[in-house]
């Protein structure tokens, strides 16, 4: 797993490119970079999925954790570019419905600066 | 140096002069903060110290005292104590006194008359390891603590599955779990209703450990419930993930498929909490996946309506229930098992009973993975129509 903050917008939403596999023995990990970035970032987190291999539910939760967590302070976590194999995750475990995802980072960009 | 300041040293010795000695020789070091001294006149007085104070890190003793010596005072320090340190006090060139102090147990020595600088790098010698012997203790317990939680959970998880499944002439059904090493959070339950109806849940607990483990069991316990008296699997899932969320603070979901089938009419419902939908198996060995139901996990939100599908089964009709462990078992490239493989393994099911089709799937993933270890627990049940109604 690899995690880089690869653009920073004007009004501060982070966008998280995230490479390789997030299962349950990095989720711990996963969380803590994370939460680390959010803390830094002002308002809203977009994740990049592109070279996202696998990901586990223990990293779902993670993802839900960030959710609350930017909502609690009037931000959005999104998600975009998500490889076909985990949009079927996404889809099935109904976390396409708590968590926006989008096609490109310009459009994950534009619904978290709303 | 790692410092956890300040270090209660007990300094045993029956020349009333050291004690003031001590205190202002090591003045500087007591005044950053670095030592705190306390003093004993021999072995008794000073196992009497060590009984009373619990924080005193370590000990400088002289050999030669009356009531107890050093030597005498060093063998009982480990009974009070493993983890205190000492340094004995020696006359210089006493290496048959030294030797035996170090065969009891002494971290270190100094000589006579005591060279305070060099007790001071001796003391903080000996400080430096005890802190790492410390930190060695503490991973150590910490990983033991991890493993006995692993355990713990795993016994629990263990102890939710039933080994027994009714016997029918209407259908078959079997179940297993095969937990991976480190503890997943899968669970499997068959549970009779009314008029012969029987319920089934296959789930996934999004987390390992202890927390999940009795997430899980309350999980199976209020489908449970709610199943018996229930208007179908849709207001199960509605319901327990409704109860799932009252008391939910830790982000823990739950995937469930839950189904219900009928021997009298032949129909099989089933609701989709996340999870994926099962794999109905016509006897020729062609396969459908079911629609999903669009359900979300349960235990993240409240008030969510959960939609519920149904086929009517015909006798042979096979239907697989898994988790993700089935259809995202890895082999050494990483490659998925994938739900192409999972239709191949139950369309080469040689026909025999629901028992002998579920050992196919598991066979086929352990073909597949081969000597890569499960990352997730791998859970498949299978509920096949029999003839008659």
């Amino acid at each position: 797993m690899k995690l880089s903050v690869v653009n920073v917008t004007g009004n501060g939403v982070m966008v998280v490119a995230i490479e390789g596999r997030v299962d349950s023995s990095n989720a711990q990990r996963f969380e803590r970079v994370l939460d680390a970035v959010a803390d830094a970032g002002t308002r809203g987190m977009v994740l990049d999925l592109e070279n996202l291999t696998y990901i586990s539910s223990a990293a779902l939760r993670v993802l839900l954790g960030l959710t609350k967590a930017q909502a609690r302070k009037g931000g959005t976590l999104a998600v975009c570019t998500v490889p076909d194999s985990l949009r079927k995750v996404f889809e099935v475990s109904g976390f396409d419905q708590i968590i926006p995802v989008h096609d490109s980072q310009t459009e994950a960009l534009a619904a978290c600066s709303r | 140096m790692v410092v956890k300041p300040p270090y209660k040293i007990l300094v045993v010795d029956d020349e009333p002069d050291l004690e003031p000695l001590m205190l202002q020789r090591m003045r500087r070091n007591i005044r950053r903060g670095q030592y705190t001294f306390v003093f004993a006149r021999n072995g008794v007085q000073a196992l009497d110290r060590l009984h009373a104070e619990d924080d005193i890190d370590m000990v400088v003793s002289d050999i030669n005292m009356p009531e107890m010596d050093g030597l005498t005072l060093l063998q009982q320090i480990p009974k009070v104590d493993p983890n205190i340190r000492s340094i004995i006090v020696s006359a210089y060139g006493d290496m048959e006194n030294i030797r035996t102090a170090m065969n009891r147990g002494a971290f270190d020595f100094v000589t006579k008359p005591i060279d305070f600088r060099d007790l001071r790098v001796t003391i903080d010698r000996t400080l430096q390891h005890l802190m790492e012997w410390r930190e060695a203790l503490a991973s150590r317990d910490q990983l033991v603590a991890l493993q006995n939680e692993l355990s713990v959970a795993s016994k629990m998880q263990q102890s939710i599955l039933p080994t027994h499944f009714p016997e029918s002439a209407h259908y078959q059904i079997f179940a297993n779990m095969e937990p991976a090493r480190s503890v997943g959070g899968d669970f499997f339950d068959v549970v009779s209703l009314e008029n012969e109806r029987i319920g089934m849940t296959v789930a996934d607990v999004s987390d390992k450990g202890v927390p999940a483990a009795l997430f899980m069991m309350s999980t199976r316990t209020l489908i449970k419930g709610a199943a018996i008296g229930s208007g179908g699997p849709g207001d199960v899932l509605r319901e327990v993930n409704n109860l799932l969320y009252e008391d939910n603070e830790t982000e823990m979901f739950v995937t469930v498929l839950y189904a219900e089938y009928n021997p009298d009419t032949g129909e099989f419902v089933y609701a989709s909490g996340g999870h994926d939908p099962p794999l109905l198996v016509k006897p020729d060995g062609s396969s459908t996946n079911l629609p999903l139901t669009g359900g979300i996990a349960l235990g993240l939100l409240p008030d969510l309506d959960y939609r519920q599908n149904s086929v009517f089964l015909e006798a042979g009709d096979t239907i697989v229930l898994y988790t993700d462990g089935v259809s995202e078992a890895m082999d050494s490239t990483e490659e998925q098992f994938g739900l192409e493989r999972l239709r191949a393994a139950v369309a080469a099911d040689p026909g025999g009973d629901a028992e002998a089709a579920n050992e196919v799937v598991f066979d086929a993933v352990s073909e597949f993975v081969g000597d890569n270890p499960a990352s997730d627990d791998i859970t498949c049940l299978t509920f096949r129509r029999t003839g008659g109604g």
